[in-house]
C-alpha cells in the first residue's frame, strides 16, 4: 500500500484531497448561493438534464399506454359512473354554472392582482434524497431570489434552497430544512409545518408547536400564515389528517397531507414578489418560540 | 489519428457520457427501485478506475464524476468529490494489486462504494442535524436498495465505456496494452 500511496502519485492525490477540502469550504460559506465552479457545472450540466427530462418524459407517455392500461381501464368506468351522478344533478346545473362563473371572475383578480409576481418553472431533475426536492429550470438570471416561495395551482411545494444562474434546487416542505408558520383557517390555531423523515416517505409532513388546547381537528385545512414575510400569507399547505400529544405533554403535533402532489408536480410557480416579503409590510413581529426544534440550516418563518 | 488524439477523444467520448448520465440519473421519469435511484456517476467512476491503466487520471475522472453528483443532488460542492477521490483510489489500488479489470469486480466495488457514500451522506445530512432520529431503518434500507440498484447498472456502464475505449483507442489501445503485459512478463521473469 505504501508502494502505491507514496511517491507522486501519494502527493497528487493529497493534494487533490485538500483542493476538494478547499472547494467545499468555499462552497459552504456561499450561503445558499452557486459558487463559480457550481455555476459551470450546472451551466454545463443544464443541456444534458432538459435533454434526458425531455426523452423520459415521451418515454412516460408512450409506456403509460400500455403500463397503465388496467388503470385507464378502470378509471374509465368510474368516469361512466360520476358521468351517470353527474347527470341526475342536471337539474342543479344552473346554480353551478352561476357560482362557477364568480369564481372565475374571482380568478382573473386574483391573476390580475400586480403584487403577486410569477415565474413559471419546470422540474428538470429530481434529487434522490428523502425529501422530494428537485431541481427547477429557473434561477437568478430569470429574477428568482434565494428562499423565494415555490407553490402550484394546489399549494405550497417548498422554497429555492440553493439558487444557480440558470437552475435552482427546490427545498419541499417535507424537509426538516423548510419551516412555515402555519394557521388552521377554520380554528385559527398556528404553528410550524416541518418536515419528518418518516412522514416524507408516505409524502406526509407535520405540524408542531400547537397549543394544548387547540381545536384542530382531521381534515382542517391550514394555510400560510405570512407572520414573518419568507412565505405569503394565505397560501393553502394541506390538511390535517390527524393530530397528537407531543412527547412533552406541552404541545400537540399534527400529520398534515400537502395539498400539492410534490413527488408528481412537473411544472411549478416560483413568487418572486408578494405583499410582506422579507417582513418589508409584515403585520407583527415574530415572537421566539421558547421551545423549538428548527435547525440552525434550516429557513423558514 | 495520432495518440494523444485518441486519448483526447476517449475522455472527451468520458466525459460527455458523465454529463449525460448527471442528466439521467435526475431526470423526473427515471424508474425507481423501492423510491431510490442508483448512483450512475458512481458507476461510472469505479468503471473509470477499472479501465485505464493510470490511476492518477482514473481518479481525476471520478473527481469530476463526484462533482457532477454533487451539483445533480444539491450537495455541498466537493463533498461527493471528495468521497469519489478516496473510494475510487481505493478501487485503484486494488485493481492494481489484487484484482482483474471486469464487469464483475465493477458490481460489488459499485455497491460498496454506493454503501460508504450513503453512510456518509446519511451522517452529515441526516444524523448530525436529528433528522433521522427514530428512522435509522428507513435511511439504512433506502441506502442498500440503492447500492443494489447502482451495482445492476454497473456492467451496463462498464460495458460502454469499454465500448467506448476501444472504439477511440482501437489499434492503438491494444497494441499499448499488449507492450504493456509484455513488459510485465519481462519484469516477473
Amino acid at each position: 500500500m505504501r508502494e502505491f500511496f507514496g511517491g507522486k502519485r501519494g502527493r497528487l492525490l493529497m493534494a487533490a484531497a485538500a483542493l476538494l477540502a478547499g472547494i467545499m469550504i468555499f462552497s459552504a460559506r456561499s450561503g445558499g448561493l452557486q459558487t463559480l465552479p457550481e455555476k459551470v457545472l450546472s451551466a454545463l450540466l443544464y443541456p444534458f438534464q432538459l435533454l434526458t427530462q425531455e426523452v423520459s418524459d415521451s418515454f412516460t407517455e408512450f409506456a403509460g399506454v400500455f403500463f397503465h392500461a388496467q388503470e385507464n381501464y378502470q378509471e374509465n368506468i368510474e368516469l361512466r359512473e360520476e358521468i351517470t351522478r353527474l347527470r341526475e344533478q342536471l337539474i342543479s346545473y344552473q346554480s353551478l354554472e352561476n357560482e362557477n362563473k364568480r369564481l372565475r371572475e374571482m380568478l382573473e383578480i386574483r391573476q390580475e392582482d400586480p403584487q403577486l409576481q410569477l415565474v413559471d418553472a419546470k422540474v428538470i431533475a429530481r434529487t434522490p434524497d428523502n425529501f422530494q426536492s428537485f431541481t427547477i429550470d429557473r434561477g437568478s438570471l430569470d429574477g428568482i431570489s434565494l428562499y423565494d416561495p415555490v407553490i402550484t395551482a394546489d399549494g405550497l411545494v417548498g422554497y429555492i434552497g440553493e439558487l444557480g444562474s440558470v437552475t435552482s434546487r427546490v427545498v419541499t416542505i417535507l424537509s426538516p430544512e423548510c419551516n412555515v408558520g402555519a394557521v388552521s383557517s377554520d380554528t385559527g390555531d398556528s404553528g410550524n409545518v416541518t418536515g419528518d423523515l418518516t412522514l416524507a416517505q408516505d409524502g406526509l409532513t407535520r405540524m408542531e408547536l400547537i397549543a394544548r388546547d387547540a381545536e384542530l381537528q382531521p381534515g382542517s385545512l391550514l394555510v400560510t400564515a405570512g407572520l414573518s414575510g419568507s412565505f405569503p400569507e394565505g397560501v393553502l399547505i394541506g390538511s390535517v389528517r390527524s393530530v397528537e400529544l407531543e412527547e412533552n405533554g406541552i404541545s400537540l403535533w399534527a400529520t398534515v397531507e400537502p395539498s400539492a402532489d410534490i413527488g408528481g408536480a412537473t411544472a411549478v410557480y416560483v413568487v418572486v414578489g408578494y405583499p410582506g416579503k422579507d417582513g418589508e409590510e409584515a403585520e407583527e413581529p415574530e415572537s421566539e418560540p421558547e421551545q423549538t426544534s428548527i435547525p440552525a440550516v434550516g429557513h423558514g418563518e | 489519428m495520432t495518440l494523444r488524439g485518441r486519448k483526447m477523444l476517449k475522455w472527451a467520448l468520458w466525459t460527455v457520457l458523465l454529463f449525460l448520465l448527471g442528466g439521467i440519473q435526475s431526470s423526473p421519469a427515471f424508474p425507481e427501485l423501492f423510491e431510490m435511484r442508483p448512483s450512475l456517476l458512481l458507476a461510472a467512476g469505479i468503471c473509470g478506475v477499472l479501465l485505464e491503466e493510470k490511476i492518477e487520471a482514473a481518479c481525476g475522472y471520478a473527481v469530476l464524476a463526484g462533482l457532477v453528483w454533487d451539483v445533480v443532488e444539491g450537495r455541498l460542492l466537493g463533498f461527493y468529490g471528495l468521497l469519489m477521490l478516496l473510494i475510487c483510489a481505493g478501487a485503484g489500488w486494488l485493481s492494481e494489486n489484487y484484482l482483474r479489470s471486469g464487469p464483475l469486480n465493477s458490481i460489488w466495488m459499485s455497491a460498496a462504494g454506493s454503501i460508504c457514500c450513503g453512510l456518509v451522506c446519511a451522517e452529515f445530512y441526516l444524523f448530525i442535524w436529528g433528522y433521522a432520529d427514530g428512522a435509522v431503518p428507513v435511511v439504512i434500507w433506502g441506502m442498500i436498495w440503492r447500492g443494489i440498484y447502482t451495482a445492476l447498472t454497473a456492467p451496463l456502464l462498464y460495458w460502454l465505456m469499454k465500448k467506448m475505449q476501444l472504439k477511440s483507442m482501437g489499434l492503438v489501445g491494444s497494441g499499448l496494452r499488449l507492450r504493456a503485459s509484455r513488459m510485465r512478463g519481462d519484469r516477473k521473469e
